[in-house]
């Protein structure tokens, strides 16, 4: 290696070990202060995940996603204090005036943005910063138990950083009725801006609840979005859990979304993407009781040059448990889009059921999709089947719709929406289910008139 | 599930070692062995600089380490690059062949006497490296088509081998496909002409003998205009204790209207129980449809083998051109096979169909790993995929790891795997109508292998069968 690489090497990052210093200058309880400086061992040795600097066989898991260009980006680490209006997110809300929200801005909370009444006895639904002050026994046993840092450089380095987030505990047999949507905002800033927002959702034996993580970009320029968060479900607990990005067109989104369940726990996941310059989504879920269901289910749609890659991992530990996953994927314009979902079976996991499709829907000639399902089994009286294909609209279909009236163009948008309406149709907050819908129904008529327009 | 255990037990029938006196280079690998083996081979001289130049391109590189597998290094100097029986006479009858060589050939059941005059199958029987048999020729050379081993291809018709050699698997194609091309010591040579089609199946059967020698075939098929080939490889192996790696390069060119179905038995010698000893079978198998409307078909049964590492591939070129991979692959106790394909669309509506049946028994791993790839300008390119896995014990394991990668919009690809297993119900189906479990399995394990066993030729299908049967006897209960 030559000094100037080295050199430059060593330049990288430099302003989130500035932040690291800062973070550790404020007070908190000795275990954290192990944790971050732990995490951040980590990060040092680790770096960012660029696929030409590391080896095979983490290599495997970046070749299609080149984090090279924000590895070397000197973002400003950390907070930054921005005025927002509640109309300004009004577009990103749900319309429900009912739920509890917590509103971050910049990586900031917002406590005029935010609201939370009406909880059950015992439940806890607050900002993480709040929750080490006030309830730190329910966020210790809980916080990087599962989000592993030790070989991550993303999750390690928000590991480290991290300074706020969502906190949502129920304890044993409680019920979480309303929904409890946490909206991470970037609003921009005169340099590129890192935050690292933090979830960290429990529910325990026998809870219910249900979350909604917004991120949002408010601002077209360059910024990074390093997200980690952890669920943990106990015995007979129930999670409902989406994930929606419509980050901002300059925006690097990365995030890791890592789920725990135990004896009979079910969670569902649903994650949508349609925003950011770059987005790279891992979710892994690892079943730790017997009967434990999962459902995992993922849709982008993306346009112009976004980048978006789904990388899931399901492994399955102990006999007995479900899986469910479908994840579908709508590229216009040279975007490329990335799926590479796991299921591992270990060797005592007998009776996995385990089911896995990923689709793809190719509008234009210049995007691009890699998809590889992955199946690794040691266990042999299982059901596990993956399916995945890459297409277009159906020409057959376009032309029944066309016999019966409708321009070709509305066939499209009609056969479009109905491909990604499949999933939508699944989602079980009423209110979250009928905005989506509206959302990608607009949309997709969008694009279908912008391809008009183009000629196409 | 007992009886399904005891299956794995079986002894491998088909080892034993003939003594025929060979003519040995000297173990390890340098420069100066590239030029022995070619010299003993009366190579032309660009054959030669083509050797060293892939020896001195493997210097350079190094062993893939992505395998889902591990094997102890190989020690590349310690191998013997060529061995061949002595003074290889060309044979005029089966009279001047080594008695002791028609033997081990009868023992494998290769009729070669018999074969000539009722199969109607032309032999290409290759004994350790070199070529000592090669029947129907005259009759095949009446319709002007070139069947004859590397060796003799590349003195008869260098123009032939110089302009297709390398043109699909190239020396610099990987680590051992670069070994093989510098040290390959012989294999087969098949050319077809135009507008001809094979009245025969072609067939080579391999076999590897001296102990510690790692063999290296090349084997060479081209398919001329509007010609089609139907050829068969099939492989046993003695038992030995020591590791034997076999190295081998299969190119396939089908030109426009060509169609090419390689078909393939590989029982090499698996190691025993523990994995001691098996065959490292480290292949690089790959065709090219050039011309439109070309077709190349792989069909595979791999039983043996204590590792098969090989993916074999087709460049669908030609507009209209097809590429099949037909697969069905066997472990139990130690071993391991990563197979798959890799099928690349280039040409406009370019089709192909992947079907992988993967059966792991004892600690047997099966892994399934392909791609397809659709380059920008495939339009209409259409690929199907199926990889199904039985698993037999809970002590194997099935993985898959499928790449599909697409760049273009009309092209519509479709991927489906299944998991399963031998269940109790359908066992206890065929019991209660007198079958024994052992028929019972072995008619369960042939009905998941189905599709790909119909792919195979006739005799190839039936031997397939058996062969599944043998493998399986006493790992299944």
């Amino acid at each position: 290696m030559t000094e100037a690489i080295k050199q430059a090497e060593t330049a990288r990052y430099t302003t989130f070990y500035d932040a690291f210093d800062r973070v550790l200058s404020q007070d908190a309880p000795l275990w954290l202060h192990r944790l971050r400086s732990d995490a951040m061992a980590h990060f040092r040795e680790l770096g960012m995940p660029v696929a030409r600097e590391i080896a095979f066989p983490l290599r495997e898991d970046w070749v299609y996603t080149d984090l090279r260009g924000i590895a070397e980006t000197s973002y400003h680490a950390g907070p930054v204090e921005a005025r927002l209006d509640e109309a300004a997110l009004a577009p990103y809300e749900f319309g429900q005036d009912d739920w509890h929200r917590l509103v971050f801005v910049n990586g900031v909370f917002s406590p005029a943005l935010s609201r939370v009444d009406g909880l059950p006895g015992g439940a806890v639904v607050s900002t993480l910063a709040e929750a080490l002050v006030e309830h730190p026994e329910l966020v210790r046993p809980h916080l990087a138990r599962y989000a592993e840092f030790e070989r991550t450089g993303l999750t390690a380095l928000n590991s480290a950083l991290f300074e706020n987030g969502l906190f949502v505990y129920v304890p044993r047999g409680g019920h979480l009725e309303t929904p409890v949507h946490v909206h991470y905002v970037t609003a921009g800033h005169d340099t590129p801006l890192a935050t690292q927002p933090r979830t960290l959702i429990a529910a325990g034996d026998g809870a219910s609840l249900k979350v909604v993580e917004s991120y949002t970009g408010l601002t077209e320029q360059a910024y990074l979005t390093n997200a980690v968060t952890e669920i943990a479900v106990g015995r007979d607990g129930n999670v409902d859990h989406y994930r929606i990005n419509r980050e901002g067109a300059g925006a690097a989104h990365l995030s890791t979304t890592q789920l725990h369940l135990e004896g009979n726990g079910r969670i569902s996941t649903f994650n949508m993407c349609m925003g950011g310059a770059l987005t790279r989504n891992d979710t892994n879920a690892r079943l730790d009781g017997e009967h434990a269901v999962v459902r995992m289910n993922g849709l982008f749609l993306v346009t112009g040059n976004q980048h978006v890659d789904n990388h899931t991992a399901i492994d399955h530990a102990v006999p007995n448990c479900d899986s469910y996953e479908v994840y579908k994927g709508i590229l216009e314009g040279r975007s490329r889009g990335v799926f590479n979902g796991k299921v591992f079976v270990h060797q005592d996991a007998q009776e996995t059921d385990a089911k896995q499709l990923n689709k793809n829907l190719m509008l234009s000639p210049d995007a691009m999709i890699h998809t590889k399902p992955q199946l690794e089994i040691y266990a042999d009286q299982v059901k596990c089947t993956h399916g995945a294909t890459v297409g277009q609209l159906d020409e057959d279909q376009i032309f029944y719709l066309r016999t019966r009236g409708l321009s070709h163009d509305s066939a499209c948008s009609l056969l479009t929406y109905g491909f990604a309406a499949d999933l939508i149709r699944r989602l079980r907050i009423d209110a979250v289910r009928s905005s989506l819908d509206t959302l990608f129904e607009t949309t997709i008529r969008d694009l279908s008139l912008a391809r008009d327009k183009a000629g196409r | 599930m007992e009886a399904i255990e005891t299956l794995a037990q079986q002894e491998y029938k088909e080892g034993w070692v003939t003594d025929i006196e060979m003519e040995t280079a000297p173990p390890g690998l340098n420069e100066d062995i590239v030029r022995f083996i070619s010299a003993k081979k009366n190579e032309p001289g660009f054959l030669l600089e083509w050797r060293l130049k892939a020896y001195r391109h493997w210097l350079k590189m190094k062993e893939p380490n992505w395998q889902y597998m591990a094997y102890p290094p190989v020690d590349y100097q310690n191998i013997v690059y060529y061995a061949a029986p002595k003074n290889t006479p060309e044979f005029n009858s089966l009279d001047e062949v080594d008695p002791e060589l028609l033997e081990t050939y009868n023992k494998l059941g290769i009729p070669l006497e018999e074969q000539k005059m009722l199969a109607g199958v032309a032999v290409d029987a290759v004994f350790d490296s070199v070529s000592v048999h090669t029947t129907f020729k005259d009759k095949l050379a009446e319709l002007g088509i070139i069947f004859c081993s590397f060796s003799e291809a590349a003195q008869e018709h260098p123009d032939l081998v110089e302009k297709y050699l390398g043109t699909v698997v190239p020396y610099r194609d990987n680590y051992f496909a670069s070994l093989n091309s510098a040290v390959f010591s012989d294999g087969s040579f098949c050319y077809i002409p135009p507008g001809v089609r094979c009245p025969m199946e072609l067939s080579t059967y391999f076999r590897i003998n001296t102990a510690g020698t790692g063999q290296f075939e090349r084997t060479l098929i081209i398919a001329d205009e509007g010609s089609y080939v139907s050829y068969l490889e099939g492989c046993t192996a003695p038992m030995r204790d020591e590791n034997q790696l076999h190295a081998a390069v299969v190119e396939l060119v089908a030109l426009k209207d060509a169609q090419i179905k390689y078909s393939t038995v590989q029982n090499w010698y698996p190691g025993n129980e523990e994995g001691k000893g098996g065959v490292y079978n480290f292949v690089t198998k790959r065709g090219i449809c050039k011309g439109d409307n070309a077709k190349i078909s792989w069909t595979q049964v791999e039983t043996g083998s204590a590792i098969t590492w090989k993916y074999p591939s087709v460049i669908l070129q030609g507009d209209h051109s097809i590429g099949e991979f037909y697969s069905v692959a066997l472990t139990r106790n130690k071993q391991v096979a990563d197979t798959g394909t890799k099928m690349i669309h280039v040409g406009k509506d370019t089709r192909s169909t992947v079907v992988s049946k993967g059966i792991s028994a004892g600690n047997g791993q099966n892994v399934y790993r392909g791609r397809i790839q659709v380059l920008k300008k495939a339009d209409g390119a259409k690929n199907y995929t199926q990889c199904d896995s039985m698993l037999i014990g809970d002590r194997c394991g099935a993985h898959t790891f499928p790449y599909i990668d697409v760049g273009n919009n009309t092209a519509s690809v479709e991927h489906e795997a299944s998991t399963a297993r031998i269940s109790e119900d359908q066992l206890f189906y065929c019991k209660t109508r007198g079958i024994s479990t052992e028929d019972a399995i072995s008619m369960i394990i042939n009905g998941f292998c189905k599709e790909v066993f119909q792919e195979l030729p006739m005799e190839f299908a039936v031997e397939a069968k058996k062969l599944l049967g043998i493998s399986l006897e006493g790992s299944v209960g």
